[in-house]
Order: structure tokens, then sequence, then C-alpha cells
């Protein structure tokens, strides 16, 4: 397993630097003595998506600019730089839309890039004025363009994608989801794209980190959440992690934040397989997608122990009492793929496993070993969907618990602030002029859009509601319907409808939830059989 | 058996220790795997999955560490009869060792062994693969730290060098003070550089 890290936005940003830091002795000249290249352990590649150039440009050192010299690495890419300032795409979409795509940071809100996205997707005449970027969707074109090279797909060695976003920044899920329709696209419905999601800490803590309190911080997770979890053919997988567990286990210190999620990747990541048992991001992607029709949750849950011998059934404790980095119960997981390294016993493993998880069969938790260091032994558990209790939305430190928490502040969101979501005028909170002046004018067609995706029958707000009742029952999955900004209205039918009536052919995405709903429809029905 | 001669069975001793200490690393390695499979794992197809390359700066440094080690210990053993009283460059070639390019084709010498070593290192099958000098380090997992420190051995024997150089030069006034400096400067960049290997051998038990 080889897999391309790419960080988006400025936590992905600072959580891929400590994967991609190289492992060799860095001088330039003697690497030009000895063609040396950078290493990484398990020769893992990656590149940083950002969206503001002035934190890429002077905020860090890590990261060089890739127009500068494609021959550096590791490099940053600001997409939204491949348009133009005034060319008749950013004109057009600012007029119609009243979206500036060339703002520097963008907007920080979950649902701008979704509907950049989807502008470039659906409105022919943005379509036909972007011919000239050689894209007709210019910014995530060259989203995928600056991964592109690292992969199997392109020249590259990396046979998987983890991305690393933040949920709630707005510039994490609204590159992911563009460029996993990319791949898709391009005819490879099986190359592997995980996701590692940080959910940002309750409280006000992460509130000048993120631009964002915590409410609209809350709104954009769950946007973000929503988007990856319903994408039909989306990434095989995501990886939620909790800033508030991670934060404790490190004292509050983001940078050994950052250090502990690259610690806890390495029995994925690292080199030094068992013989016979490396395995090809396809495989692991086979495993966590199998009898699955959504994108899965994956709960990490980590161990570190100190070597000894016979060390699973340890490793196994530790990791689901001390080492789960987002609340969950282990019990309702319906997989597992355990990665460890050290010398550690598959079998062994495997009892460990169910001893902890009895309902969960052989073929039902797959074991991938390396061989660590001396001193210590690890394990990184990745539970499949580990929640689905009825009631367990109540029980502190679950998953339903955590999440419920969430949506509750995200429909407060909604509710308690209109003007900021539709950008009615004035709707800065801020008192400052520079603020005021920085506020987004949208036009009356986006608007409606906005009004309708977040307020409408079957918009953002009553999904999240409907997804609070299934957490509650204990309902698997929690979101299962694709939401759009700009379909309903060419549509015509006032709700945030996701299919497009008036339109002959169906797009990817209506596709896929054909097909999920055929799916479900079929499978509820041999329930009741 | 002198100090000075003491000294070199020591060196001598620690090279072979080191060698041990890696066959020894690696089947423990071995046997630790194949308990782990219930069967017998080939060598040859453990070692590839067991490397990992530290990359070509660090690769090449280390290398050029062991090359000097080796012109080192030359200059400080056989440059003079301290130690071997028959078997000094001067006695044996003393045209040549006193010609202006005397100890540039010494060092040289020194340089060429190694790189047969190395080369022929390179010859050896996959099952012994893990004796390649230019594959060594592959087998341990070093961090950039560890990798900075080990480097610091190149220094060491460049001032190690220098010091024999002098001696040789003013030969025979040999001040012991400076033959012991040279010698600990050679020593301690030889702990240096089988330090990885010893780690590995105490930290695995």
């Amino acid at each position: 397993m080889r897999l391309c890290i790419v960080g988006i936005g400025g936590t992905g940003g600072k959580v891929a630097q400590e994967f991609l830091g190289n492992e060799d002795l860095e001088s330039f000249k003697l690497s030009g003595l000895t063609c040396g290249e950078h290493i990484t352990s398990g020769g893992i590649k990656g590149v940083w998506l950002e969206s503001d150039e002035n934190d890429a440009k002077n905020k860090q050192k890590f990261f060089e600019d890739g127009r500068e010299n494609p021959d550096d690495y590791p490099l940053y890419f600001i997409p939204h730089n491949v348009v133009p300032d005034n060319h008749p795409v950013h004109v057009a979409i600012n007029e119609k839309y009243g979206y500036d795509i060339k703002k520097q940071g963008y907007v920080r809100d979950a649902q701008y890039l979704k509907a950049i996205f989807e502008i470039f997707e659906d409105d022919p005449v943005i379509k036909a004025k972007a011919q000239d970027l050689r894209s007709t969707n210019p910014i995530f074109d060259c989203a995928w363009a600056a991964v592109r090279p690292y992969t199997t797909m392109g020249k590259g060695k990396c046979d998987g994608v983890l991305f690393i976003i933040s949920l709630g920044g707005g510039t994490g899920t609204g590159f992911v989801n563009p460029i996993v329709q990319h791949i898709r696209s391009t005819g490879k419905g099986d190359y592997p794209v995980f996701v590692m999601g940080a959910l940002t800490e309750e409280g006000t803590a992460s509130d000048r980190e993120q631009y964002a309190k915590e409410g609209k911080r809350n709104l954009g997770a769950i946007s973000s959440l929503y988007d990856l979890l319903t994408k039909g053919e989306g990434v095989d997988g995501l990886i939620l992690v909790d800033n508030q567990i991670l934060l404790q286990r490190c004292e509050g210190d983001y940078t050994l934040a950052n250090r502990y999620l690259h610690q806890i990747a390495l029995p994925l990541v690292a080199a030094r397989d068992y013989p016979g048992e490396k395995p090809p991001s396809t495989a692991v992607r086979a495993f966590c997608v199998e009898g699955w029709s959504f994108p899965p949750i994956l709960v990490p849950c980590y161990a570190k122990i100190k070597r000894r011998s016979n060390p699973e059934a340890a490793l196994v404790e530790e990791a689901f009492s001390k080492g789960c980095l987002f609340g969950c119960q282990p019990e309702d997981a319906d997989k597992a793929a355990v990665f460890c390294r050290g010398y550690i016993d598959s079998n062994e493993i495997r009892k460990a496993m169910q001893a902890r998880i009895p309902r969960l069969t052989n073929d039902q938790i797959a074991v991938w070993r390396k061989l660590g260091d001396n001193r210590h032994d690890e394990v990184l558990i990745l539970l499949r969907n580990p929640y689905g209790s009825p009631g367990a939305h109540l029980k502190e430190g679950t998953l339903e618990w955590r999440l419920h928490r969430v949506m509750t502040s995200a429909v407060a969101y909604i509710e308690g602030h209109r003007p900021d979501l539709l950008y009615i005028k004035g709707y800065s909170e801020s008192s400052s002029d520079s603020k005021k002046k920085d506020e987004l004018t949208v036009t009356d067609e986006t608007r409606n859009a906005l009004d309708n995706y977040f307020y409408g029958e079957h918009g953002l707000k009553e999904e999240i509601l409907l997804a609070m009742r299934r957490l509650e029952e204990g309902e698997k999955p929690f979101f299962n319907r694709p939401l759009r900004i700009f379909g309903l209205l060419k549509a015509g039918s006032g709700s945030a409808a996701f299919f497009d009536d008036e339109c002959g052919e169906l797009t990817p995405a209506q596709r896929a939830m054909i097909q999920r709903m055929i799916q479900e429809e079929i499978k509820s029905m041999s329930l009741k059989a | 058996m002198n100090p000075m001669q003491a000294s070199f069975v020591a060196i001598v001793l620690l090279l072979l220790l080191g060698c041990g200490a890696h066959l020894l690393n690696v089947r423990r390695i071995h046997s630790r795997v194949e308990r782990l499979e219930n069967k017998a794992v080939p060598m040859e197809k453990l070692l590839p999955d067991l490397y990992s390359c530290q990359g070509s700066n660090f690769n090449s440094l280390v290398l050029a560490a062991w090359i000097l080690l080796l012109a080192a210990m030359a200059f400080l053993y056989l440059l003079t009869p301290a130690v071997f009283s028959n078997g000094n460059y001067f006695m044996k070639l003393p045209s040549l060792a006193s010609s202006w390019v005397g100890l540039v084709i010494f060092g040289l010498l020194g340089y060429l062994i190694m790189i047969l070593v190395i080369v022929g290192g390179e010859k050896l099958p996959e099952s012994c693969r893990c004796f390649r000098l230019a594959e060594l380090y592959g087998y341990y997992t070093l961090s950039r730290n560890e990798k900075r420190v080990m480097i610091a051995a190149i220094p060491l024997l460049w001032i190690s060098i220098l010091i024999s150089t002098h001696m040789a030069t003013v030969y025979p006034e040999l001040w012991a003070a400076e033959w012991w400096t040279a010698f600990l400067l050679l020593l301690a960049s030889l702990v240096l550089l089988i330090w990885p290997v010893a780690k590995e051998m105490l930290e695995g038990r």
C-alpha cells in the first residue's frame, strides 16, 4: 500500500507535512551529486492544496511553489490561480452568481466550493467560457492535475490517495468530492481514495484556527460529512478523528497532535511489510467497501506498547480502551481492518478482536502486518461503522452522541443565522468596516438556491433532523440522500430535490443514487422476507 | 603486546563484533518471522521486505565514512613503526612513501580496497544481501537525527587522518598524546558507524 497524501486547507497541509518529511539528509549540493531524492517512510508522496496564497507563500517553508519549479518537492498548489484575474469565467461567475472565485482563502463556508463545483459542472455558459483554460471545470481539474502525477494513474507509484482535511473549514471537503469524481470518471471506479477528516473540538479553542465560530464550524463539518458520506461512487472510507480526543491526548499542543496523526498512520503507511503481506491499496479498499453501498465511516483505534511476549490481547485492549480517536462502541462495528507493526501473530489478533467484538467473523477482520522498531509493538484498528445502537446518542463517548451534538449545533446555526447563510446584506457579525466590505454579495439566483438548499423541503436542515432521528433509533447509515445546491432550481420544483426533471441525461451522482436506492429497496425487501 | 598494538586488536574486535551483531539481528528477525508465520520463510524473500531505503545522501556519506575509516586505520597503524615495526609503509616502500604523492597513493590504496569490498558485496547472493555494505543500514530504523550523528564520523576521521599524517612526517618524534588522540577519534567514528547495529541488538532481545 503506497499512498499519495493530499493535505487540503490549513490543517491538511500541517498534517501532510508530518507524513512527507524527508528522511534523508538534506543537502542541495550533495543531492546534485548523488541524484538524491526526497524519501519518506513507505515511499509515500504527496501534495498540499491550499486556497490562501499568503498562507502558502509566507507562513510555511516546507512546501514549494509548484509554478516556480515543478521539479521541486514537495509542492503546494493554489487551484484557483489557474483562472486569470478578470478572465471571462471569473467575470461571468461573479456577475451571474455573485461568487468571486479568485478570492484568497475563498469564502470560509463549506457550501462555497460545493456551489462553485456545481456551477462549473452544470452551467453551459460558464463551461463554454472556460474552454480556453483547456478544461470545463478548471479549478478542480487543476487540483487533480497536481495530485495525478504521484499516482499510478499518472507516472507515479502511489496506488491510492489519502486526503487529509479538517471537517468544518470549507476548503477541505470542497475539493475531495470533485477530485474523486474525476478519478471515477476516468473509469477507475476501484482506485482507492480515503479521507482522514478531523472534526474540530467543541468550544472556542479552534475558532481562530478555523476562522469560524463553533456553530458555523459544526455546520461546515456536517455539510462536509454529508457530502462525503452520500456520494455514491465517492470515497472508499472516511477515517474520522475527533480533535477533542486528539488534543486531550497531546495536551492541547497542535504540533504534537499533527505528529500523533502521522504516528498512528505508520502501521498503515510505513515500509517493511511482512513477507507476502504487502497489501495493494485496492485490497484495503475492497475490504472497506465490501457489503456497504455508501462510503463507510472508519474509526481509528491505536495502541503502542513496549515489546513483550504475546502482545496481541494487550494491544487490542489498549486500542479500544484508550486509543479510539473518535467516540464509538466497537461492538457495533461491522468490520475491522487491523494494521500491525512489530512481531504480531495474525491469529492471536483475530482472537483478541473476536473476544472484544464477538459478532465479527474471521472474514470480517483483516490483518496486515509490518515489522516495526525493536522497542514497541503497534496496532491501528479501523472499525467500520461502529455505531447503530438505539439510544446511544444519550451515552457520552459514542459516535452517535458526538455527532448528535454537532448536528444539534448545526441545526441551531441554520435556524439562527439565515442572513449569514444566504449572504443577506449586512450579515457580517463583525462591526469593523473592513469585514463588512468583505461581505459576499450573491445574486438572487444564488440566494434562492441556497435558501432551498438549507431551508427547503428535503433541504439540509430537514436532512440533518432526519439523520438525528436515525442516530437516535440506531439506523445505519444516518445520511443517505445526496443534496445539490443548484440542481433544484433548474428543475423549478422549489424544493431541494436531487433529480433534474428537464434534463434528459442523468448525472453520475443521480445514477449512483438511483443504484443505491434500488439496492436499499432490495435489501429492505429481503429483510422483510 | 604494547598498548598501541592492543588498540589495534580492540578496533578489529569491534569491527568483528559489529559484523556478528548484524548477523545476529537479521537472524533474530528471521527466526521471529518464521515462528509467527509457522512456516519456513526463505531469507531471500524476507530481506527485500525488510530493507527500506535510507536515502542517497545518507548512503553516500556513510559509505564515504567507511572508506575514510579504513584509510584512517591504515594511516594510524601503517605509517609509523610504533605498532607494526616491520609492516609500515615508509620501511616497505621508502622511495614511494617519501615522494610528494606518497601519502596520496597510500590513501587511494585504502580507498581502492574499500571500493572492492563494496563492489564485491554487490555480488553476494540474495540470501546474503544484508552483508552488502551499501545496504547495511537499510535493515535498521534510523531517524534523521541519528543519521546526522552518524555522519559526524566523517570530520572525526579526517582529523584522525591529519594527525596520523603529521606523526608520519615528524617521525621519529612521536607524542603519545597525539597518537592516542588519533586513535580515540578513530574509535569514536567506528562506534558511531556500528552504533545502530549494536542498538538493535541490545533493544531487540
